[in-house]
């Protein structure tokens, strides 16, 4: 006990029903049954205290599966009045929602509920699993800001819901009250929140279609990643949709019958109330491993072969790499240093002893450089990038090996930030020796740094407050903050006002906008380029792009050239930076 | 954007960032609330005046300044960061004050200092000054604190720093008593920060966030 982010209760949906009217959760998986592969899983990770929600048709069979754990719910809006009451309870620790349908790797579920890091939070896939039909959230900066339901929508969603949603001790109140609310409207739905359901039929009738159009190049694409994010965008989500279209029967029949499985979908809701609420969500990705949720034997068995070709541990060492590293650090460290990760976790090294470690070579690069002779300036480069080396290997082994702390992250920081700036000084008592004092260069790269770094963290600072200050609306509403401002503006500007605007459709006619807006639009466009992500990475100068830098300069020249350089990109870098920022502030 | 906040706003509010990074001592306390309210001059104007005057003092000046050039140097850092205690650019431009902040301040102590050839000095205090203040970053982020008063006291904010440097100066006390400075800043803040972290991991308390973001982290 004591960790306030454990999670020992969990409450599984097994209410929505396969294509041939049995319970989906029932599918066979290796010769048991999908909920029962769930609930191996949730009690390998420490969670035994289960309750399943069934509809009165399917009572019997998941009974035989459940047990006891059973509880049977007859619609949508018992679920809620279910998990709020569970939520209620008193004491225990913190609550996992969840399909029972689900088919995961368990390191995926770990991922959410053993990160200690995630409070409340929910795991979310790449933003086009358009074709799963899963409900979208908009997420930035490692919160959940807007979340969509069947009766709810979110604008411009960056990630796919994957229907896994956790809730810390300290967070049941607010999910025992919104999921309350929530059941009282589901009961009987708003006409705003049946408008909704209604856009979205039309909305996956026309993604089915465009599908078929597309016929057989689905892309595979990471569940890493948001995707890249135009924060000054609120134009139309959606492409134009043909009125109209005629689908081939089976996708009229997978159409009737995701038609049938929206309304049942409890977590997605809940996850809407908690986001509502304003509670902070956090994200855990997918990464690269398997998550699907069949809802019909065949493509339950297609899971079942297609979990096969995944090896987890590789698919784990592979996503224990940073995705947001810059060049050098991706290129030239992270794929090498991830086998040494892996290596240190079969040794049973913590990330804090690697981290120790890295630091003492810092110390030893610093002294080296300080002979100011040749030899120790080439020896101090190749210290400084074993170094950098080993912490990259700390991150990583957290990461692979899910050891998260606190005390980690912040001697990981603070022992960056020395090993650099013992660096400067090596460099700069060891061009003293050689008869050639940089003082002022080594002051001047320790300030340039610094004011790099605090531009950083104070912008950082700030958007994470804009994005809490986020007023949500209240769950009687489909639209989200962002849709209905828009709406709004909308309404503003048709000067004679149509009265019987339809049903709020979150899309927006062009219109011209400041030039701040469309510097910032045409910078995020380009990002689509080939390398164009990486040239911009390099261009801010980051850890791995100055290490390397020290290292070569110091190596093949001196301390003065190697301060020249670093003041050289990093005041580039600060122009860089300071444009995007100023132009980012201006458009606000 | 939402210029409105909810009302009723439960979550724990955090101390300003802004106001914490700044690391104001008494004397820019004083300043702001003494003329922070009269000087007609926008707050990011004023922060620009100060670091480039400093930053065009140690260009042009250089390590020839007079004992009475550096002390008008110091004088218009004082004036011009310490009205903007109390006043802040717009909110949309708050991430530029930080970093103003500490280019004004290092580069002034490393200006007073290469006036009595006394660099490196400035060096080893910029580099312990660089620790308190990555420190009240990640405090801030991961445990969600400050540091304690005394400890503020004895770091005497930015504005008694330059002072303390230039009066060392005055005294023809640079480079000796600098490092000693350098040194005795420096292992108290770190002793500081270790026995609050061994005291925060005991306590296991959850305030603060705790996330990789990208970009800071690194």
């Amino acid at each position: 006990m004591g960790d306030p982010t454990a999670v020992t209760t969990a409450i599984v949906t097994a209410t929505v029903p396969a294509d041939d009217g049995s319970c989906a959760a029932l599918l066979r998986w290796e010769g048991a049954t999908l909920l029962e592969r769930l609930l191996g899983q949730l009690a390998e990770l420490g969670i035994h205290h289960v309750r399943v929600l069934v509809r009165p048709a399917h009572e019997a069979a998941v009974r035989a599966v459940a047990g006891d754990r059973v509880r049977v719910c007859a619609a949508t809006d018992a679920d809620l009045r279910a998990i709020a009451e569970a939520a209620a309870a008193p004491g225990g620790a913190g609550i996992v929602i969840l399909p029972g349908e689900i088919v995961t790797h368990r390191e995926a579920l770990a991922g959410l509920l053993k990160d200690p890091r995630v409070v409340t939070g929910t795991l979310l896939g790449g933003g086009r699993r358009a074709g799963d039909f899963l409900f979208r959230v908009r997420s930035k900066r490692g919160r959940v800001i807007s979340a969509a339901s069947p009766y709810h929508f979110a604008n411009r969603p960056t990630s796919a819901f994957l229907g896994v949603l956790k809730v810390a001790a300290a967070d049941r109140p607010v999910l025992a009250a919104s999921a309350a609310r929530l059941a009282e409207l589901a009961a009987d739905p708003p006409e705003e929140w049946r408008d909704e359901l209604e856009r979205k039929r039309e909305m996956w009738r026309n993604s089915l279609w465009r599908a078929a159009q597309r016929s057989e190049d689905d892309d595979e694409e990471a569940d890493g990643e948001d995707a890249p994010v135009d924060e000054f965008d609120d134009g139309p989500d959606e492409a134009p949709m043909p009125l109209d279209v005629t689908l081939a029967p089976d996708d009229e029949q997978l159409l009737r019958q995701k038609l049938a499985a929206a309304p049942q979908d409890a977590t997605a809701l809940a996850l809407v109330g908690m986001v509502r609420s304003g509670t902070h969500v956090g994200v855990t990705r997918l990464r690269r491993l398997f998550w699907a949720r069949p809802l019909s034997p065949a493509s339950a068995a297609r899971a079942e072969v297609d979990i096969r070709d995944y090896d987890e541990d590789k698919v784990l060492l592979d996503s224990a790499v940073k995705a947001s590293d810059g060049f050098f650090t991706t290129f030239f460290v992270s794929t090498y240093s991830r086998y040494i990760a892996r290596w240190a976790a079969h040794r049973g090294f913590t990330p804090n002893q690697v981290t120790t470690v890295s630091l003492f070579i810092g110390i030893l690069a610093a002294a080296a450089f300080a002979t100011g002779e040749r030899w120790g300036l080439v020896a101090g480069a190749i210290l400084l990038q074993a170094a950098f080396t080993t912490d990259c290997v700390d991150g990583q082994l957290a990461r692979y090996t899910r050891t998260f702390s606190k005390l980690g992250a912040w001697l990981d920081s603070i022992f960056d930030r020395a090993k650099e700036y013992v660096c400067f000084a090596g460099l700069a008592i060891g061009a003293s020796a050689a008869g050639d004092p940089v003082w002022s260069l080594a002051c001047a790269a320790i300030i340039l740094q610094t004011a790099r770094h605090f531009s950083d963290f104070s912008f950082g600072a700030g958007q994470t407050r804009l994005i809490g200050d986020i007023e949500q609306p209240p769950v009687e509403r489909a639209l989200d903050a962002a849709a209905i401002a828009a709406a709004e503006r909308r309404a503003a500007r048709v000067a004679q006002p149509e009265p019987t605007e339809q049903a709020p459709r979150p899309a927006e006619p062009a219109q011209p906008q400041p030039l701040s807006r469309r510097v910032l639009r045409a910078w995020h466009t380009i990002d689509r380029l080939p390398g164009v992500r990486w040239l911009k990475r390099m261009a801010a100068f980051p850890i791995g792009e100055r290490f390397a830098a020290i290292s070569l300069t110091a190596a093949l020249f001196d301390a003065r050239v190697t301060f020249i350089v670093l003041l050289t990109w990093g005041g580039f870098a600060v122009l860089y930076t300071l444009s995007g920022r100023v132009l980012r502030s201006i458009a606000r | 954007m939402t210029a409105t906040v909810a009302p009723a706003e439960q979550r724990p509010q955090l101390p300003d960032s802004v106001a914490v990074y700044r690391d104001d001592g008494p004397i820019a306390q004083a300043i702001g609330s003494a003329l922070g309210r009269r000087v007609p001059i926008p707050a990011m104007a004023l922060l620009l005046l100060g670091a480039g005057t400093i930053l065009a003092l140690t260009a042009f000046a250089g390590s020839d300044a007079s004992l009475g050039l550096t002390a008008a140097g110091v004088a218009v850092l004082l004036l011009t960061f310490g009205i903007t205690n109390a006043r802040y650019p717009k909110e949309s431009f708050h991430w530029a004050v930080p970093s103003l902040v500490r280019i004004g301040e290092y580069t002034t102590l490393a200006w007073l200092a290469a006036t009595a050839d006394a660099l490196p000095a400035a060096f080893a205090l910029i580099a312990a000054l660089t620790f308190r203040h990555y420190d009240l970053v990640y405090r801030l982020r991961h445990r969600a604190e400050i540091p304690p008063a005394w400890l503020n006291r004895l770091a005497a904010g930015w504005d008694g720093r330059v002072i303390i440097a230039w009066l060392l100066l005055a005294l023809g006390a640079l480079p000796a008593a600098m490092y000693i400075w350098a040194g005795l800043l420096g292992a108290v803040s770190v002793a500081e920060s270790v026995v609050s972290w061994r005291r925060f991991e005991r306590s296991r308390a959850t305030a603060g966030e705790f996330d990789e973001i990208e970009g800071e982290g690194e």
